[in-house]
């Protein structure tokens, strides 16, 4: 019986007891494939009828009852109300908190890659993973809550205290940046803790907390996301990642006795490194929405669509159809928002984001941009050398990371992808500006060294440049109404005050230029605009209705001190790369008219005076602005030794007029 | 003649009377006459048809919007592996479409067993964006009668549709 329990777990709690075809068929030893017989072997070092060693359960039991783990008993009362009707044991929707309180033999029974018991499944081969799991930024989200609660005021540092798993980091070294000790779990206040903060006139604390507690939960290693849209459909911890699911989540392999055709199962019962970039977009497509930029989509959402777009007729994400957009005008022959280059030409995300990038390395990181390591560098070099594999012809990162799909090839550098095992040849900076030749004119003036030595690449990250569209998400309302209940995603339990966001208007044209966190330029996203309002309720005491915070002018922006309107913005890599990059009159000016001063100011932040944003008192705000009349910074930036483009660099980009 | 066979091609599986139509099938999975069209709710297969007047769930969708998550399962249309099908999801409050969306090739799976049938699950429907854009008009749903007005084209052009009263509890 060992083997099957892996992946069939979830679909044979919809069978009927016994198997499809009728009794067991005589067996030895391990007894799951006299039922499951066909499935697929899902990982090569574990034989195929070697099931309990990762799923648990009985493998000497005659029947699915004795073989299977049991329901538990509490499993009725750990699901609650809060979760749609589903079959009895069904637990692919559990929140964190909920798996916690589930016996760890049948989370194991169900997934054995579930962060809770995988120190006795994947950890017994690959402990170094296994070790570094839950402190990943994957695990933890902790990027989600700290840059909303530092902005907002309600924490002190730009240092993660959250995140959606408990984590521990027994050997931190807070000197090191962006780490932390621990993080706990943001618990939000109750209906009690409710009504005292609006009795002591302070209700934005609880509205953030639930903001962040009902919609940022979703997505990480330690819960499951709510499993109920095609394109949403994944596992927890390591199958999260290592186990495929497609898009409409329903078993595509040969065990008679799994359903075919309702979700929610993997496609086949495989664990894999070979993880195409959906599987990534299952999380990815919240927040930056990378997971959608790479690929050419669009998200929507802004109110009426471009007359001529075309959108997805398709279910995806949770969304009603066509709120995405896979291009923006089809009358021309102009893709406005094409795929990542990278995308475009076979590779998937697994195939740069390798090793610590997604594992980690065992410290608790603030956000993403501590974990994640990998830059257009590592792999295509730079306009003074290119990459150089060590004496065993291995290829790291800047930071000492292995690059494994990195090899020299007749002295290229070529990355063999890992989903398809394709072949693609790593294009070297310095040795495209060393061939010469036609074309490459522009290529030298904007990456070759000049007289002096200086690069535009020292002072810019190439994404600056070689970025085809950026999508600026402007004005973020959010809204905490007290008259309805949500379900919060960290406990599965629901409770009072719904939350919901909602954006004023975006922009694919308009680039904006800030400081990124290694001091070069880097393109600028708005990001985190929150505007809140919250909404009373009589239960509360309170009227129905009533705005406790922000007013029928708007919603309040964050404040804190020093500033009025605190518009969040960050430096952010697309992933929307391109060959043909940017032209240079997007930062510099074309002529001396004032329409072009203005024009370069605002991509340094100034402002276009497109997009006004009004605050609760009426006041109208520059939604892309950052800066002053002088070029100093306006608003704070989450993210440590991010800010704008400093004053001297900035007047003298600005001062540029092109010829 | 010609013209028959045209007429019964357009409607295909629609209209009973048809004097080439396939007799009906005991497959749900496979078109019939008299194909049906049901609605619920429910995750990892199950399945619970709304009745009459029943809550359901206006959920906040991820990064942004809102909807009402459908499970549709139907029989007698062709569901299979490699079935597609068109499906108009439109709301109606008072008689006046709030939201109409089309859902164009959706993968109509078939489930097998007792409850089988077609299975396209976790379509939204949902409400205009551009009437439903701030806080109150939401909220202002909550407790309302509405019509989920889900149609299902098959492959083969047979349809099927469901009119179904809900009361919109906005939250979840």
């Amino acid at each position: 019986m060992v083997t099957v329990r892996a992946t069939v777990a979830p679909l044979a709690l919809l069978l009927a007891a016994g198997c499809s075809q009728g009794d067991p068929a005589p067996f030895e030893g391990e007894s799951c494939l006299s039922c499951h017989e066909g499935i697929e072997q899902a990982h090569g070092p574990i034989a195929a009828d070697r099931c309990v060693v990762c799923h648990g359960g009985d493998p000497q039991a005659r029947s699915k009852e004795d073989a299977h783990v049991a329901i538990p008993q509490d499993w009725a009362e750990i699901r609650g109300d809060g979760l749609p009707v589903a079959p009895e044991g069904f637990i692919r929707d559990f929140a964190p908190d909920q798996l916690d309180r589930l016996d760890p033999a049948y989370v194991q029974f169900i997934n054995p890659g579930d962060i809770r018991v995988v120190d006795s499944t994947c950890g017994t081969c690959h402990p170094d993973q296994v070790r570094t799991m839950p402190t990943s930024i994957m695990t933890t989200n902790a990027g989600h809550y700290y840059p909303t609660l530092y902005m907002a005021g309600l924490q002190e540092d730009r240092l993660a205290v959250n995140g959606s798993y408990p984590a521990v980091d027994p050997d931190c070294d807070p000197s090191i940046p962006g780490t932390v000790c621990a993080l706990e779990t943001l618990v939000p206040p109750g209906p009690d803790g409710v009504r005292a903060a609006i009795e002591s006139g302070d209700i934005e604390a609880a509205a953030y907390d639930h903001y962040l507690a009902k919609n940022c939960n979703t997505c990480h290693h330690a819960g499951f996301p709510r499993n109920n849209s095609p394109a949403l459909y994944r596992s927890t911890g390591c199958s999260g990642c290592h186990v495929l699911y497609g898009e409409l989540g329903v078993y595509e392999g040969d065990d008679p006795t799994l359903a075919r055709g309702t979700p929610v199962h993997p496609r086949r019962h495989e664990i894999t490194a070979a993880i195409p970039s959906e599987q990534c977009a299952t999380c990815h497509f919240q927040g930056g929405r990378i997971g959608l930029l790479f690929r050419g989509i669009r998200e929507g959402g802004f109110g009426e669509a471009p007359p001529h777009a075309s959108p997805l007729q398709r279910t995806l994400y949770g969304h009603t159809p066509g709120y995405y957009f896979d291009d923006e005008d089809v009358t021309n022959d102009v893709d406005e928002t094409p795929p990542d280059l990278h995308y475009a030409a076979g590779m998937h995300c697994a195939d740069c984001h390798v090793g610590s990038d997604v594992h980690g390395d065992g410290r608790i990181y603030s956000s993403a941009k501590y974990q994640v390591d990998i830059r257009c560098e590592d792999c295509h070099g730079t306009v003074r050398e290119a990459i150089e594999p060590d004496a065993e012809g291995k290829f790291f990162t800047r930071s000492g990371r292995p690059l494994p799909q990195l090899a020299l090839q007749d002295g290229a550098v070529v990355l063999t992808g890992r989903v398809d095992g394709a072949l693609h040849p790593v294009a070297q900076v310095a040795d495209l500006l060393a061939e010469g030749g036609e074309g490459t004119a522009a290529m030298h003036a904007a990456m070759a060294p000049d007289e002096d030595g200086w690069s535009h690449t020292d002072s810019l990250t190439c994404d600056t440049c070689h970025t085809s569209y950026n999508q600026q998400c402007i004005g973020c309302h959010v809204s905490f109404d007290l008259r309805l209940e949500q379900v919060d995603y960290q406990t599965g339990v629901s409770s009072p005050g719904l939350t919901r966001g909602s954006r004023t208007a975006y922009s694919l044209e308009q680039v904006l230029l800030g400081q990124g966190p290694d001091g070069r330029v880097q393109t600028v996203l708005a990001s985190q605009q929150v505007q809140m309002t919250a909404v009373g309720a009589e239960f509360f005491g309170t009227a129905d209705g009533e705005l406790l915070v922000g007013s029928a002018q708007g919603g309040k922006f964050r404040e804190r001190e020093g500033f009025t309107a605190n518009l969040g913005f960050a430096p952010f890599f697309q992933h929307t790369t391109t060959a043909t990059p940017r032209t240079c009159d997007t930062c510099h000016r074309r002529d001396e008219s004032d329409a072009e001063l203005r024009r370069v100011r605002g991509v340094f932040g100034h402002g276009t005076g497109e997009f006004m944003l009004q605050g609760s008192e009426g006041e109208q705000v520059d939604g892309l602005r950052f800066v002053d009349e002088n070029g100093a910074p306006t608003t704070t930036w989450m993210h440590p030794g991010t800010g704008p483009v400093p004053q001297d660099a900035m007047a003298a980009a600005i001062a540029v007029i092109l010829e | 003649m010609a013209r028959a066979g045209l007429t019964c091609l357009a409607f295909g599986l629609l209209v009973s009377g048809c004097e080439d139509s396939p007799q009906p099938a005991a497959d749900p999975c496979a078109p019939s006459n008299d194909p049906v069209v049901r609605i619920g709710q429910g995750v990892g297969g199950a399945f619970a048809p709304f009745e009459d007047g029943e809550e359901v769930s206006l959920a906040v969708a991820p990064q942004g919007g809102f909807g009402v998550s459908v499970v549709i399962r139907t029989e007698g249309l062709a569901a299979g592996d490699d079935a597609l099908a068109d499906v108009q999801l439109d709301v109606l409050i008072d008689g006046e479409t709030e939201g109409a969306f089309t859902l164009t090739d959706a993968a109509l799976l078939c489930v097998d067993g007792e409850d089988g049938g077609g299975l396209i699950s976790g379509a939204v429907v949902g409400f205009d964006p551009d009437r439903y854009s701030t806080n109150d008009e939401l909220v202002g749903l909550d407790g309302r009668e509405a019509v989920l007005d889900v149609t299902v084209m098959d492959g083969g052009m047979a349809m099927a549709s469901v009119q179904q009263t809900v009361t919109i509890a906005v939250g979840g």
